[in-house]
């Protein structure tokens, strides 16, 4: 099982990360350097699209929280959409729920970038 | 040259406490009633009694037997004379009458009278005759009859003219006067005559031819006369010749006999009717009898007719067969004798008590300082030397001059020295007591040091005993060991070996005190070294053994039972060097001890070797490892615990009971049992219970250490699971992924930090379900790390900007797994992860 990430911008400011597969480890650095570059824009909406993330470990788990923090001193927004459930009790076991915006899929979290 | 400690004759100490010997005794009952016992007053009194009083006693009483013997015998004489006195009165009258009648027929009167009766011319001489006769009568007033009879026994002159034609020839006095005979009858009283008399007759003759018979009656009124001529105080009597009382005062005595008559006699007299009785009956009186036989005047004694004793004088008469009795009772004559007596008993008793008084106060006088002496001697015993040796009565009979002063003198003395010497002797003993309390201070001192030291390594020695045991949900492990009063060397180890095999073991050094527990100390440091080294059982037991023997000077050994477990495979390989064999408790709840070798106590001869034993434990089955101190226990009854009590009661317990349980509860059964005897051993026991075993699936993996195969790995476990349980109702993909998430997460922490991402080396990885349970083994050969003990839990409730970047992996290790566990063994970790199944 590989990791795939596809990047889409839908509009100014506007990046989308369609992540596939498995986040472990070794992955993680097809994944951390993009996101950390897209976190880092000024005023960045983040969509992080998980529908086909089938694994994620920890260590994917440390990008997700570093692309969060990123966000945040930027004064841009990361939203995460379509957890499977097996990768939503791994969001939830280490507190993401709560400090991350997560919703059910990609064109919900687009909704909020024009709400 | 310190003697021992004087004996407690202290001035402090109180009554009571002297020795035994010097208390008073008490007299009791019996004791009082022994001589020894009375007061020496009674003593001196008693003497003067016996010395003056008895003899006093003893002579009146001699003088009076004396006195009453001597008037006795001159009475008695005068009895007798008195007796013959009478006997001579009554002579005189017998024959002065008899001296009448043979007067009266000689006078020629009367031969005239009667031997011309029938011719004429007779009234005229029986006129002479007559008036006589009435002469006669007069002149003699005891004469109560006179008269004349003829050959024919007729009576044909009398003084009395109603006698006239009366004949009497029978009569005996007629016949033997008629015969020729004078003749003095007995003193009658026959039927027919009414007034008793004597009757005299004489034969009147003419021409020496009896024509003729004079007769005279004397009448009895005259002896009877005489014989109360006597004092009244006294009885006079008469008795005939065969012995009949004639005459007696008494009415009940008269015609009594003295002499047994005999038949021929009694019959004649009766014939006769000489007496107004019908019968004449014996009285039996030997001394009355006894007058009987004397011929001359006489005394005898008899018993009165009043029963006392009586003495009378007897007198033969000399001119008639008869006796005279003159009788008096000798109350009479001893009477005032007695009274004397009495007198001089009553002078004697007051004269006896006037010596008793004076006896007595003398007594006092000699014993009073005595007692002084007495009371100063139990003082002095007490201790109490001042108010004994001030006693002012003390003083006062120091004061006297005789020897009582004399020795109440030497006596103050003596008390006085004793209280010199006892003082010093008590002021010796304070100091060498006050010494004593300084040493023995000084050795408690010691001693409590001593004490302390030995506690601190008795705690010690507790110490190097393993006080926590290994938590697995395989098996459960629990030991105790009770020591005894003086340091022992009982004990148990229980530690990790390689591939997750535990060493077991129990162990007893022979002996007690320091140098066992010593030796203890150096066996188990010795075991814990080897141990780990070698993995049969029985060479560490031979590895050890050389040790000890090594260096062992005081040739002291050790009994061992050693065993390793693997909880994976719940094999137990054991060798037992000495030591009694464990009892294995299997499900069924049946007892037996392992079989072991009988193989050599440790440090006793190098070069042994020891047998092993493999055996394959079952869930539920419980090994009891011990030493002899349990079944060596011993009640206060000395009776001892013993295997079988011990097999009894493992076999009770319930299988529910962890070894936790059991030890703590044949600790307290044991304690019950032993109750307050000494604990003479040590107690140790270890249990090891075998909770869960592998259901046979069971999967492993060895991989190098390279990040890049953990999704191959994963892939693999996914299959494994989906393979492996099949059975269990559960979303495999969830825990595949919960389980794949672990496996990486700990993986990954290995192969980055305890491995360096050395490919070469590896990590295993094991899946098993056992009993409910998922089962995850993670092996690795890096040096000791405890992921679960080092990293902190992440606060979740931290917001982004302040939540650190890591340190999830082992808190989602630690959220999704039910128990997490790593053991380093020497040779690496092992990390054991569970997770519980849902029921098939």
């Amino acid at each position: 099982m590989t990791f795939n990430v596809a990047h889409e911008s839908w509009g100014p400011g506007r990046h989308s990360l369609s992540l596939s597969g498995r986040l472990d480890s070794t992955t993680r650095a097809q994944f951390e350097p993009q996101a950390t570059e897209l976190a880092s824009q000024d005023g960045v909406f983040l969509v992080l699209d998980c529908a086909n993330l089938d694994y994620v470990a920890s260590a994917g788990l440390r990008v997700f929280l570093m692309a969060a923090k990123r966000v945040q001193q930027h004064g841009g927004r990361m939203v995460v959409s379509g957890l499977q459930p097996s990768v939503r009790e791994v969001f939830e076991i280490s507190g993401f729920l709560k400090i991350l915006t997560v919703v059910d899929d990609a064109a919900a979290a687009r909704a909020l970038a024009d709400g | 040259m310190t003697s021992a400690p004087p004996p407690p004759l202290s001035r402090r100490t109180s009554s009571g406490t002297g020795p035994e010997p010097l208390a008073a005794p008490v007299p009791g009952k019996l004791e009082r009633l022994r001589a020894g016992a009375w007061p020496l007053t009674l003593k001196f009194t008693l003497i003067l009694l016996v010395v003056a009083l008895l003899p006093t006693l003893l002579v009146s009483y001699m003088s009076l037997r004396g006195s009453v013997a001597g008037v006795a015998r001159t009475e008695r004489a005068n009895l007798a004379l008195g007796a013959s006195g009478l006997s001579r009165q009554l002579d005189q009258l017998i024959e002065g009458h008899r001296g009448i009648a043979r007067l009266l027929a000689q006078e020629p009167e009367v031969e005239a009278f009667l031997g011309r009766q029938a011719g004429a011319g007779a009234a005229g001489l029986r006129q002479a005759v007559e008036k006589r006769l009435a002469m006669l009568r007069l002149a003699n007033p005891d004469l109560a009859n006179v008269y004349l009879m003829d050959s024919y026994g007729v009576i044909v002159a009398a003084n009395d003219e109603g006698l006239i034609g009366s004949n009497r020839v029978f009569r005996e006095y007629f016949r033997q006067a008629f015969g020729g005979k004078e003749y003095t009858s007995n003193l009658l009283q026959g039927i027919r005559t009414d007034a008793s008399g004597v009757y005299f007759s004489a034969p009147v003759r003419q021409g020496g031819r009896v024509v003729g018979v004079a007769v005279v009656k004397l009448a009895g009124q005259a002896v009877a006369t005489i014989l109360r001529s006597v004092s009244a105080d006294f009885t006079a009597f008469l008795v005939d010749a065969d012995g009949v009382l004639i005459d007696h005062p008494d009415a009940g005595w008269r015609y009594r006999t003295l002499l047994s008559l005999s038949a021929d006699k009694a019959k004649a007299i009766q014939a006769a009717s000489y007496f107004p009785v019908e019968a004449l009956y014996k009285l039996d009186s030997q001394g009355l009898e006894l007058g009987m036989t004397l011929d001359m005047p006489g005394s005898v004694e008899f018993t009165g007719p009043d029963g006392a004793p009586w003495i009378a004088g007897v007198a033969p008469m000399e001119r008639h067969d008869w006796r005279v009795y003159l009788a008096e009772p000798q109350r009479r004559f001893s009477a005032p004798i007695e009274a004397l007596f009495w007198r001089g008993v009553w002078t004697t008793g007051g004269i006896g008590i006037l010596v008793l008084l004076v006896a007595a106060l003398l007594g006092r006088t000699m014993t009073r300082p005595i007692m002084v002496l007495t009371r100063t001697a139990t003082q002095l015993k007490l201790g109490r030397y001042a108010q004994a040796l001030q006693r002012s009565d003390l003083h006062a009979v120091a004061r006297r001059k005789d020897e009582l002063g004399a020795l109440a003198q030497v006596f103050h003395a003596m008390g006085d020295e004793v209280y010199r010497r006892e003082f010093s002797l008590d002021q010796e003993v304070q100091v060498r007591t006050r010494e004593l309390a300084e040493k023995n201070s000084l050795l408690e001192a010691t001693y409590q040091r001593l004490d302390e030291e030995l506690k601190m390594a008795r705690d010690m020695q507790q110490a190097v005993l393993p006080q926590t045991f290994p938590q697995d949900w395989r098996f459960s492990v629990h030991a105790g060991m009770e020591p005894a009063r003086e340091m022992g060397g009982d004990f148990y180890d229980c530690f990790p070996l390689a591939g997750g095999r535990y060493g077991l073991l129990v162990a007893d050094v022979a002996g007690k005190g320091v140098p066992a527990a010593f030796f203890m100390a150096v066996a188990s440091t010795v075991v814990q070294d080897v141990a780990p080294e070698q993995d049969e059982p029985g060479r560490v037991l031979a590895w050890v053994n050389d040790m000890l023997c090594e260096r062992n000077p005081m040739e002291l050994f050790v009994t061992m039972f050693y065993a390793v477990y693997d909880p994976a495979t719940c094999e137990l390989n054991y060798a037992c060097a000495g030591h009694n064999p464990p009892l294995l408790r299997q499900a069924d709840a049946s007892v037996r001890p392992l079989p072991v070798a009988r193989d050599l106590a440790l440090g006793v001869l190098p070069g042994q070797s020891y047998a092993e034993t493999q055996l394959v434990l079952a869930p539920g089955d419980v090994l009891l490892m011990f030493t002899d101190g349990v079944t060596e226990a011993f009640s206060p009854l000395g009776e001892a615990y013993g295997d079988e009590r011990l097999r009894h009661w493992l076999a009770q317990q319930s299988p529910a009971d962890r070894p936790r349980t059991l030890v703590e509860s044949l600790e307290v059964q044991l304690n019950d049992f032993m109750g307050e005897a000494e604990r003479a051993d040590d107690v140790t026991l270890l249990a090891l219970q075998v909770i869960g075993a592998q259901q046979g699936w069971r999967k492993s993996w060895r991989m190098a250490a390279r990040l890049e195969d953990i999704p191959a790995l994963a892939q693999a476990v996914s299959q494994a699971l989906s393979e492996g349980l099949s059975d269990v109702a559960l979303d495999l993909d969830r825990l595949g992924y919960q389980v794949n998430l672990c496996i990486d997460e700990l993986v990954t922490n290995i192969i980055l930090h305890g491995l360096d991402s050395d490919a070469s080396r590896w990590v295993g990885i094991t899946l098993a379900r056992e009993a409910g349970w998922l089962q995850i083994i993670l092996r690795d050969d890096a040096p000791a790390f405890d992921c679960f003990a080092e990293a902190s839990s992440p606060d979740l409730a931290l917001d982004v900007q302040e939540r650190p970047i890591g340190g999830l992996g082992v808190h989602i290790v630690r959220t999704l797994m039910d128990e997490y566990r790593s053991v380093y063994d020497g040779t690496g970790n092992t990390v054991t992860l569970r997770k519980r199944l849902p029921a098939a």
